[in-house]
């Protein structure tokens, strides 16, 4: 009895990852394809471009988040959004790992909270970090 | 050059190190390259190599290529698949070289 509850609960938190990367994965496209559909409509082409504006620059990955949310839309939509995308891309697996976390403090796995925890710590330090 | 997962050299490595079969460590690798790939993300902000215009299509590109080839590998046999990642790791190879030595 336990260990089937056992079971259906791991296969439970599985489908929740699963579910959380499709989302992540789906919605990212989603902006990205839009904007690339804009871009297009308003350069013409879609031919890789080297103007300064194209490339990201931020000291971090934190930095990055917080100019591009507070910064919103502005007048270059296409860029914006490609942009959302690239950062909700970037942050799906950083949100599974998070998920793994809170999933193994609930059940109370001491070993696995500390692995993924670690994995945790060295992933937010990598985006302090440059 | 290897992208920054750097999935060829995991996957050679939980081949021969880890002795997973190829499909599973194909896999494993696609699955965990999203949290190694993260490490290098601020190292590239900051220096300013992304470019919009590149890893949007690219962003779409390779999920649509990742899905074409979860549902083909089901379908290759172990030692074809061998082969193949054989060739691509050699092109790696040839490619380091090359750009190793021309730029010397």
């Amino acid at each position: 009895m336990s260990s089937s509850r056992t079971e259906s609960e791991a296969s439970r938190f599985e489908l929740a990852i699963s579910y959380l990367l499709i989302i992540g994965v789906v919605t990212s496209l989603i902006l990205v394809g839009i904007g690339i559909l804009l871009f297009y409509f308003h350069f013409g082409q879609i031919a890789i471009s080297e103007k300064k504006a194209m490339f990201l620059r931020e000291p971090n990955f934190f930095y990055f988040l917080w100019d591009l949310l507070r910064g919103g839309p502005g007048e270059d939509k296409a860029i914006w959004l490609m942009t959302l995308g690239i950062a909700i891309l970037i942050l799906t697996p950083y949100a599974r790992v998070i998920l793994s976390v809170l999933h193994f403090i609930r059940k109370g796995n001491l070993k696995y909270t500390l692995i993924t925890l670690f994995v945790f710590i060295l992933l937010t330090v990598s985006f302090i970090l440059h | 050059m290897l992208g920054i997962g750097a999935g060829a050299f995991k996957v050679t490595v939980q081949e021969n190190i880890l002795k997973l079969p190829p499909k599973v460590s194909i896999t494993t690798s696609n699955f965990i390259i999203g949290l190694t790939a993260l490490a290098g993300t601020s190292v590239y902000l900051y220096s300013g190599l992304l470019n919009l215009t590149l890893i949007g299509p690219m962003a779409v590109g390779t999920t649509i290529g990742a899905l074409m080839g979860g549902r083909v590998l089901n379908k290759l046999k172990d030692r074809a698949l061998r082969i193949l990642f054989f060739v691509v790791v050699l092109f790696l190879i040839v490619q380091m070289v090359y750009k190793g030595v021309m730029s010397i």
